[in-house]
Parts: C-alpha cells; structure tokens; sequence
C-alpha cells in the first residue's frame, strides 16, 4: 500500500463514512482529505520529536493554532518512513477572491500566536532554512541568476546560515506563515494550520512575507496597511507608520525564497514564470539593482 | 500727485496710497482712484508676474489608506499602485501558489 492509501486509510477510521476527496502534493508534504479529516504526511527527515512539541504547542494554543486529531489515540503515526497526523479539514481563504480575505482576523492571529508565552522547548523556527532550502532547489533557468544575485545580497544566516546571535526579538512564531495558513470552521472562526515550522524567534519574519508579498505588488497596498495597523495596535513590536526599516531585510529574503520557488514550480510543470512569479523576478532585478552599491552587502 | 490735490470729480481730496511699490491716488469720499503715467503698465505687469509665478504647492494630502503606503527601495514603485501595468498586479486571484510555499 502506498503513501497516499495509507493516508486515506487512517482518514476514513477518522471520518467514518467520509469519502477521499483532495489529495495535495506539495512535493516535501502529500495530504489526503477524507470526509472533514485531513491526514499529512510530513517532510521526509522531520524530527519526532519535534514535531511533538510543536503539536502539543496546538493542544495549549487551541483557541490560535488548529489542535491535532490523535489517530488511535497518539500524535503521530509512522507509515512508510514519514511522520503522519491528521487534522479537522476546515474552509480555507479563497485564493480566487483576494477582496474576501479576512486580513483583520489574520492581524489578530499573527498578534495573539506572537503574544503568547514563549515556549523554552521549542527549536527554531523554519524561516532562514527555508529560504535556504528554496535556493538549493533552485533549478537552472533564465531568472535563476537574477534570484541568485538577489540572494548574494543577503546576509548568510538570512538563507539558511547558521545563527549565531540571538535576535533582539523573541516569540513564539509560525515560521511560514501567509494567508494559505488560515482556515474557518463554521462554530469555531479562523485558526492557523500547518505547524511544521513553528519555533522560538524574530516574529518579524512572519509579517515579512505578506511584507514581501505587497512590496512585489501582489498584495493590495490597502490590504496590507490593514493588516500591519492591526496588527501592530495588539502587538507593537513594530511601527505601522515606518515599518521597513526592520522588515526590508525578512521581506528581502522571502522574496528570494517566493521568486526561487516560483521558478522551481514553472519548471516542474514545464511552463513559463505566470504574472505574480515574474513579479517576483522583477523584484529580485531591483534587489540586486539597489544592492550592488550597499554596503550591509554579506555582512552578517 | 501730491497730497492735497482735489478730486476730478467730487469735492474730495485724492489720497496717496503706496501699493506694492506702485502710488495709487484715491479720492478720500468717492474712492476713485487716479494713476500717474505708466502705473496702469506697472500694475499689469505685476498681475502677470503673480499669475505666472508657481503657486505656492499645497501641502500634500493626507495619503488614502494604504495607497501611498511606503516600501522598500526594491519594491513596486508608487506610481504604479492604482493597477496599472507593472504595478500593482490586479488580478482575480492570489496567485496559487502563495498558499502552499
């Protein structure tokens, strides 16, 4: 039996009666729906332990993060060498309808999850490695040295280096967290879902990808102003009014990290970049056309 | 003129006012006013000069929410922000590929 049938398997003991209707494929993470359950199998390498702390961090923050499903009882399962959990499938924001996004309840998260007590047993968030991971996995194509020389402005530890210094910030933070990261349960309102990277770090790095994200020009500048308002009025660890100074650098990095992923995607389905992923390219071009004269350049 | 000349066409006395440079004889009942030789031109031409000289610039209005909101040097330039092309990107959706990075 494979990978997905397993899943499917332990979502029908969860969902008596419910049939397999999704299956998501996002390369590092498979997940299978199955009536109101979705089971997922994790990154093949994720450490068990972990990923127990980070789903027990559910369990405390429920009214914040999703709680888990145990299956049979336990947190995690193990079938064919992955770390499997299971989730209640929820309504997740319409990517189709950017108008309809509920950016004040995802300022409120974002603000309640960063107000919360820091966890002492809680690695590091995913952030930096992520982008680190998106510029290993970046395939060779006619953006790829504009990505790359966007990257070079970067301070190693930003792509994934070591971190060696502990930042002036710390909170307890999703690690990649966006608008795909929310869904809605009719009796319960907005939840954030996938923990995989929820760590002990720079809540900045959090509000930079949606930061990324408006500076690229994907996102409504209304929308964002919103967002980092409302944000910021609960949690003031940043100036709504000037808020690049701290956030350019996240921002910078996540959007090497959006532009370096966009290219893999196109490339893996055999297709050009699609509007939003050139945007992304362009940007990277004006990084690197601002970056050559300055001088924080590799410092790190 | 000078003061104490009477009125061409009241019993009044004209009354010297300097204007901006310019001797404006104004009769103090009828209020008619008299200009010397050349100060009909001098005053034309210091209406041109205000016409022609930029108006001090209005403060800038308060930005509407969000429209001029600022950002990094690499980002999305300002004037691009109503939607146009190669500015901000209106489209139907997101993008879908944000949602699972």
């Amino acid at each position: 039996m494979n990978l997905l049938h397993q899943l499917i398997e332990i979502g029908a003991r969860l969902s008596p009666g419910g049939t397999h209707s999704t299956t998501f494929d996002r390369g590092e993470t498979l997940l299978a729906r199955v009536g109101d359950v979705v089971v997922k199998a994790h990154p093949t390498g994720t450490d068990p332990a972990a990923l127990h702390r980070r789903l027990a961090t559910t369990e405390r923050l429920g009214d914040i993060l999703l709680p888990y499903l145990p299956i049979d009882g336990a947190p995690i399962l193990q079938r064919e060498g992955r770390l499997i959990t299971a989730w209640p499938a929820g309504t997740p924001v319409d990517p189709d309808e950017p108008a309809l996004a509920p950016w004040e309840q995802a300022a409120e998260l974002l603000a309640a999850l960063h107000r919360s007590p820091v966890p002492a047993d809680l690695p590091r968030p995913g952030d930096t490695a992520r982008v680190g991971r998106a510029l290993d996995a970046l395939p060779d194509s006619p953006a790829t040295p504009v990505i790359r020389a966007a990257a070079s402005t970067l301070p190693d530890w930003a792509r994934g280096g070591p971190i060696t210094a502990a930042g002036p910030r710390r909170a307890l933070v999703h690690g990649d967290w966006h608008l795909g990261q929310l869904i809605t349960f009719p009796e319960l309102g907005w939840r954030l879902i996938d923990i995989d990277d929820l760590g002990v770090g720079d809540p900045l790095w959090d509000l930079a990808r949606p930061a990324a994200l408006f500076a690229a020009g994907i996102h409504d500048p209304a929308d964002w102003q919103r967002f980092l308002h409302r944000y910021a009025s609960l949690n003031p660890v940043i100036n709504p009014d000037d808020p690049w100074a701290e956030l350019e650098l996240p921002a910078r990095a996540l959007l090497v990290q959006y532009a370096a992923t966009a290219v893999r995607h196109a490339h893996r389905e055999l297709r050009e970049l699609d509007e939003v992923e050139v945007a992304f390219v362009e940007a990277c071009q004006r990084v690197f056309d601002g970056g050559r004269d300055r001088s924080d350049v590799k410092s790190a | 003129m000078s003061q104490g000349v009477r009125c061409p066409k009241c019993p009044g006395t004209m009354r010297v006012y300097n204007r901006s440079g310019i001797h404006i004889d104004q009769c103090d009942q009828c209020r008619g006013v008299f200009l010397d030789y050349g100060e009909l031109e001098a005053l034309s031409q210091a209406e041109q000069q205000y016409h022609q000289a930029a108006p001090p610039p209005p403060p800038p209005p308060p930005p509407a929410p969000g429209y001029a909101a600022p950002g990094p040097g690499w980002g999305v330039q300002q004037p691009h922000y109503s939607g146009h092309y190669g500015g901000h990107h209106k489209r139907k959706g997101f993008g879908h590929f944000l949602f699972s990075s």
